[in-house]
């Protein structure tokens, strides 16, 4: 089966996406001449319209093209920079086209044929590829097709537009093509123009042993390259399984309310990434890096997986008020972890007018602005000491669960069954035993239980509807009201634990829940406010 | 004719902008309390408690707390006393996945208290505070009627403190069967009236026993503690 392969060449790359890269007052005037430099070889890599119409040409030298414009605006071309901006084209393509492979410094091939099918002709497919280009304003573009990959490189650069769908044709569109295009050592692009062999054309007239012969194998695999007869050799690009995007500032900045807006970009990023994949992300990290200090690494943890920036950016501005910059940030980083799947959440028409914001959004902006440790949710546990069958956990771990309704774990369940009656024979019969004549210390005891009591007993837990974090020495005048519970825990550990606890009053008619140790201490444990 | 044209003449509209029939009052959950309220809470408002912390009034908030467990929205307190006892809570009916405990310094506080009421997903706020500025209240109250939930505000009861333009502001006070509650401001009643509430029906062993002869007085010295 014939092969079609389509090559993708933006001449202005970095150039055109220059506005969109830095939104802000920073980016210099598109409308004056503006040229990109090389910083190694000090040659002009990329030149706007306003340049190019004074005469200023890729390739020319700095003193060149200052010698044709002397207002003209020099900015570094930048490497990395352009890397990252074709890897970002790639993943718009790859919606588009499945075999896509990278040609750096700032091309794309793409393989068609198992395509067009799905697309219902060349036609249609370069309609929607240039309809999916045409989302970045003032992107430049320019392709060609043929039967290999090779060849279609060399089409695009000789005659963009071009596309030669067999081999006969992709020889004739080829024939006139100039050998300094070629991707040959300029070693054998001098010998070549020695001999006279100026176009592609009069070099596949040679005899193929010939060439070889003269020219070592290094041109004959070349040439079957561009002729179908070896298959290309290139990478297929895979789209990132992580989201990872830096940003380099083109200033540096010193105040926090300045990150938003080159934040914004990033997070744009991250949510075209997420809104293509139908994911959303509970956590984002953003490393700044700094001015002569170590970078400086921020976390933010949404429990409402979220993808659009707006709500991102929202946590991002309560998180980074709290932030003092130790020292001027030149770029940013930021990348997502922990993905889910986009759910689409439904609500309720006949409620009536809904809220700002889901539970979650909630929690993961209160979190945002306090603290994760500071958002917390009460949670049963199943254990015998009150500090420990009832603490509150801060909400920390992503997950729906966390805050939807929930059935009660198995264990919980079975424990709910077996402790209420285990604990208050216990605290029945202590009673029982410790009658006010038995009482020889010097600290008051419990009067039994009243008959009436028993039942309220059993039915319920007698618990204080709220505990201290660590149990305060009693140190005031109570009354002691009736009843007692004895709790036993932990002597299978060897820490055992045995308190009496109480309910009493203050003077001033707050009712405390106290308990008494072993050693006849007394605690305040909590308040049945 | 375009779907927006037919929405500005008012031909088409959205359900959820539909007028709501305003539920002025929800029942408290104790008779007496009812009577002197007129009916109940006002709902969607800001209602102040003047009260110590371990009085009972918690208790006196309990019913309305479990009534709105039913609506499926958060229940946040902010910067109470002491944590939140989970077994205690569960005892008496309200799911622990609606609660949340927030703690902030006390601006921020006021913060998380407006952003929880106006959030749409709460159904109660309550809020141990000191001090309040009266914009910031406003806030709260816009919050609050936003977002359709109640925000009690929790304040120790000093008599020099700023008399606040709430809806309603109780007096809370200890009394041997229950809780002693005094109106302090009304909207649409008179200050002044007091009422106990007695809890000697729900919590039996969290009131004084009742009158009688050999009843015993027990009395805990200060115990010396590590």
């Amino acid at each position: 089966m014939q092969t079609l392969w389509l090559y993708l060449y933006f001449p202005q790359l970095q150039l055109d996406l220059l506005p969109q890269l830095q939104a802000d007052a920073a980016t210099p005037d598109l409308s004056k001449p503006v040229v990109l430099l090389h910083p190694q070889q000090l040659q002009v890599q990329q030149a706007n319209p306003a340049a190019q119409a004074l005469g200023i040409r890729p390739g020319q030298s700095l003193a060149h093209a200052c010698a044709l414009c002397a207002a003209l605006q020099v900015l570094p071309w930048q490497s990395e920079l352009e890397q990252q901006l074709l890897e970002l084209l790639a993943q718009d393509c790859y919606q588009l086209c499945a075999d896509l492979a990278l040609a750096p410094p700032a091309a794309l091939w793409l393989r068609l044929d198992p395509m067009l099918q799905l697309y219902g002709g060349l036609d249609s497919f370069l309609q929607q590829l240039e309809q999916l280009l045409q989302q970045k304003p003032g992107l430049q573009f320019q392709y060609g097709g043929a039967v290999t990959a090779e060849a279609a490189r060399l089409l695009c650069l000789t005659q963009p537009g071009q596309i030669a769908p067999t081999q006969a044709a992709q020889r004739l569109a080829l024939s006139q093509c100039p050998v300094t295009l070629l991707d040959l050592t300029p070693a054998l692009l001098q010998q070549l123009q020695r001999l006279g062999i100026g176009q592609l054309g009069a070099l596949l007239q040679l005899p193929a042993t010939e060439l070889s012969r003269r020219f070592g194998a290094e041109l004959q695999h070349y040439l079957q390259q561009i002729q179908g007869q070896l298959p290309p050799l290139l990478h297929y690009y895979q789209p990132p399984e992580q989201f990872c995007a830096r940003l380099e500032l083109w200033y540096q900045i010193e105040h926090h309310p300045q990150l938003l807006a080159p934040l914004r970009h990033l997070l744009l990023q991250l949510q075209h990434y997420l809104q293509r994949r139908a994911r959303r992300c509970y956590q984002l990290q953003l490393e700044l890096s700094l001015r002569d200090q170590p970078p400086l690494c921020l976390k933010l943890h949404s429990p409402q997986a979220e993808a659009l920036a707006e709500r991102w950016l929202a946590l991002w501005q309560l998180k980074l008020e709290a932030l003092k910059l130790p020292a001027p940030v030149l770029a940013m980083q930021l990348q997502a972890s922990q993905y889910c799947k986009e759910e689409m959440h439904s609500a309720d028409l006949y409620q009536g007018k809904q809220g700002q914001y889901s539970p979650l959004q909630l929690v993961g902006l209160l979190q945002a602005k306090l603290g994760t440790a500071q958002v917390r949710r009460p949670t049963e546990h199943a254990a015998f000491l009150p500090e420990l069958a009832g603490s509150s956990q801060a909400l920390q771990q992503a997950g729906e669960q966390t805050i939807t309704p929930q059935l009660p774990a198995p264990e919980m369940a079975a424990l709910q069954l077996h402790q209420p009656a285990a604990l208050y024979a216990t605290a029945v019969s202590r009673a029982a035993v410790k009658t006010p004549a038995q009482s020889t210390h010097s600290a008051p005891t419990a009067a039994p239980l009243a008959p009436g009591l028993s039942a309220t007993l059993s039915a319920t837990p007698h618990r204080p509807a709220f505990l201290f974090a660590a149990p305060v020495p009693l140190q005031q005048q109570v009354q002691l009201m009736p009843g007692l519970e004895r709790i036993q825990s932990h002597w299978w550990q060897g820490q055992a634990q045995a308190r009496d606890y109480l309910t009493a009053q203050s003077a001033d008619g707050r009712w405390l829940w106290l308990y008494r140790t072993e050693q006849q201490q007394w605690f305040v444990h909590g308040v049945f406010a | 004719m375009q779907l927006s044209e037919l929405k500005q003449q008012g031909h088409v509209w959205h359900l959820n902008q539909a007028p709501r029939p305003e539920q002025a009052l929800c029942p408290t959950g104790f008779a007496e309390l009812d009577v002197l309220l007129g009916g109940g809470w006002p709902c969607q408002q800001v209602i102040e408690l003047r009260t110590a912390f371990g009085i009972g009034e918690f208790r006196l908030l309990l019913p309305h707390l479990q009534q709105q467990s039913s609506r499926n929205k958060l229940q946040v307190y902010i910067n109470a006393p002491a944590q939140l006892h989970a077994p205690f809570l569960r005892s008496q009916g309200l799911p622990l996945w609606q609660q949340l405990e927030v703690r902030a310094k006390e601006q921020d506080a006021l913060w998380a208290a407006e952003q929880c009421l106006k959030s749409g997903s709460c159904s109660t706020v309550l809020l141990w505070q000191q001090s309040l500025n009266i914009a910031r209240l406003k806030r709260l109250q816009l919050a609050a009627a936003e977002g359709q939930a109640e925000l009690f505000l929790l304040r120790p009861s000093e008599p020099s403190q700023l008399s606040l333009p709430v809806g309603l502001s109780l007096a809370l006070s200890p009394a041997p069967q229950g809780l002693q509650v005094r109106v302090l401001k009304r909207r649409g009643g008179w200050p002044g009236a007091q009422q106990l509430v007695n809890f000697s029906q729900r919590w039996p062993r969290l009131v004084q026993p009742a009158l009688s002869p050999q009843k015993e007085q027990l009395t805990a010295p200060a115990a010396l503690a590590i």
